[in-house]
């Protein structure tokens, strides 16, 4: 098991460092000239301006110094300065991360258990109506463009039925965005747990079990779901990466003051120092994520070799 | 029914054996709702190539007397904050869409074919060093990859098409490179190498045909995932912009005046819905038909 997690460390470790040597390259593949793009307007005619911000960014050095001092500094958990606000990244990162997290959990929490509950309905009642009706509100979840959706659900019970806030911070605040976001994420955690029940449900063990005269609603939640939902946690990590980037879209639609619209505002305004360090902290986050699931996975389910 | 039993042949005709579409036939039958998922995408498609006939006025029109009107016998779906027709725009929207979905896809899968075939039939270094980038490339999840090159390269819609292409690459590669793999183990393609065939042959005739289902679904599905993507990146204001009747764009424009006229964002909205449900009932059912291990 120590091993594993070892050999986990010993992959992540260079994935971390070639992810931040990509965000690294982004600004040198921007076409023209990335200081006056980023000045922009405010100050073209300003000679003095543009060489402060390039040796402020260090572009008048080598790639491969400007590299390095990037690293160094990243290491230090410094992401850098925002050229718009003049304060640091990584402040205004961790600032804007609990709106963003808060949503992204709700998503995949409503996501999980509304994927589970379709796939398992289809896989019971297998070719059958219900398993019709939950494949396809499976299908309609993913196809539905959730910036959409968001906005008719707001139509609907924000704007006729007045039940819900369209935006604000509290946790009613929360039920459409988390809605929206798990609707669209539920659909391949249906097909998993459909698949993944239908291939248990064939096992002999499963006949043995209601054999000896177990109650239907022990096989299935004792000895069916138990091992259908194993490769569904395989799953769990990549959806939780596809939500934290689902949270940009969600969070423009519902005007929530988290790290996507911050994501947003800031390629708008041309603030690459900021954009780099969101994507790179998402990514990072998402990379880190999906190892611990791995590793979770691991230590649940006893036939994966730990060598 | 086996596939080289003679049928009784008529008049004197030599017997032939039954061909694949022969086979196909009774399968294609079964899948009745992607029969009309392609009837319905060729319905739309046809409407946005004919969007200059069938459009009843013009898209890019303002009249300023007319605005926000709501839908009537005249604006079938209304017409938004500058007096444009809403349906003109969704039916020249179409050609956008399918546009987008169609190229970006194209780049996906010619790279990611490419790559796939590569990594998967030279397993050495070069194999190892296209899967890494790969993996790299999937570190950023979902929307987030497109967004970063379409924050590189500027907001527009051919720079959506290519972000939105390269983004999907990684998906065309595992897949066609775990193909190659449990295709290279047969026999007849270690009989070819040993027949010397060189690998450009050995790709064309042997690897290819064999990687080609998936890949049909895939591009199929990718199809609907792109515009899905491309019509989100114009909802941010990261894609087409206007005047452009682009539906992600529409969608967005509307949402400012959501509570007093829906259907400038509800209708366009609609249109990517349908499409991408269309899109995505008829790649289920290739996959069905084509792949039939993944049922």
């Amino acid at each position: 098991m120590y091993k594993f997690v070892l050999r986990r460390i010993l992959i992540l470790a260079p994935l971390l460092i070639m992810i931040s040597f990509l965000v690294f390259s982004m600004i040198q593949l921007v076409p023209g000239d990335p200081v006056i793009l980023m000045l922009g307007e405010y100050s073209v005619a300003n000679a003095e301006s543009i060489q402060a911000l390039r040796e402020q960014l260090g572009f008048d050095k080598p790639f491969y110094l400007q590299y390095w001092n990037y690293f160094t500094s990243l290491v230090q958990g410094d992401l850098g300065m925002s050229i718009r606000s003049k304060k640091p990244v990584l402040e205004q990162i961790v600032q804007r991360l609990p709106s963003t997290f808060e949503l992204t959990l709700a998503g995949l929490g409503f996501a999980v258990v509304l994927g589970i509950f379709l796939g398992v309905v289809s896989a019971l009642y297998h070719n059958r109506w219900p398993d019709r009706m939950a494949v396809t509100i499976a299908l309609l979840g993913m196809s539905i463009p959730s910036f959409w959706l968001g906005l008719m659900l707001i139509l609907i019970f924000s704007v006729y039925l007045r039940w819900l806030p369209v935006t604000g911070t509290s946790l009613k605040s929360l039920v459409l965005p988390a809605l929206t976001l798990g609707l669209w994420a539920a659909g391949p955690i249906a097909r998993f747990t459909r698949s993944g029940l239908l291939e248990v449900m064939r096992q002999d063990y499963i006949r043995t079990a209601r054999s000896k005269g177990l109650r239907e609603r022990t096989v299935v939640w004792h000895h069916m779901l138990r091992n259908a939902l194993i490769p569904v946690v395989t799953i769990l990590g990549i959806r939780f990466g596809q939500i934290l980037a689902g949270t940009i879209i969600i969070e423009a639609v519902f005007a929530r003051p988290g790290l996507g619209l911050y994501l947003l505002n800031a390629i708008v305004a041309k603030d690459f120092p900021l954009v780099q360090g969101i994507i790179l902290f998402v990514a990072a986050a998402y990379v880190i994520v999906n190892s611990l699931v791995e590793v979770t996975y691991a230590a649940i389910d006893p036939r994966i070799e730990y060598g | 029914m086996s596939l080289t039993q003679p049928q009784p042949s008529r008049g004197g005709e030599p017997a032939r054996p039954v061909g694949r579409w022969r086979l196909l036939l009774p399968q294609l039958r079964r899948q009745r709702v992607g029969l009309g998922a392609a009837i319905f995408l060729l319905v739309v498609a046809a409407s946005g190539i004919l969007a200059p006939q069938l459009a009843p006025y013009d898209p890019l029109r303002i009249d300023a007397r007319n605005t926000l009107a709501p839908p009537s016998g005249e604006h079938w779906f209304g017409t938004d904050d500058v007096g444009r027709d809403v349906f003109s725009r969704v039916i020249w929207g179409a050609r956008i869409s399918l546009r987008v979905g169609f190229v970006s896809a194209i780049i996906s899968t010619v790279i990611g074919v490419v790559l796939g075939l590569v990594s998967g039939y030279y397993e050495g270094a070069v194999g190892f060093v296209i899967l890494r980038a790969m993996d790299l490339l999937l570190a950023f999840p979902g929307i987030l990859l497109a967004l970063a090159i379409v924050s590189i390269l500027g907001s527009s819609i051919e720079n959506v098409m290519i972000a939105v292409g390269i983004s999907a690459v990684p998906t065309f590669t595992r897949v066609v490179h775990g193909s190659v793999l449990s295709v290279k183990q047969n026999d007849y393609v270690e009989g070819a190498r040993a027949l010397g065939c060189r690998a450009v042959g050995m790709f064309r005739r042997h690897i290819f045909p064999n990687v080609l289902a998936p890949v049909i679904v895939l591009f199929t599905l990718q199809i609907g995932a792109a515009i899905f993507s491309a019509s989100s990146l114009s909802f941010i204001g990261l894609g087409a912009q206007p005047p452009s009747p682009e539906w992600g764009a529409m969608v967005s424009r509307g949402r400012y005046v959501l509570s007093n006229a829906f259907w400038m964002s509800a209708f366009p909205g609609l249109a990517i819905a349908l499409v991408v449900i269309a899109i995505n009932v008829l790649g289920d059912s290739l996959r069905d038909l084509l792949d039939p291990r993944i049922r």
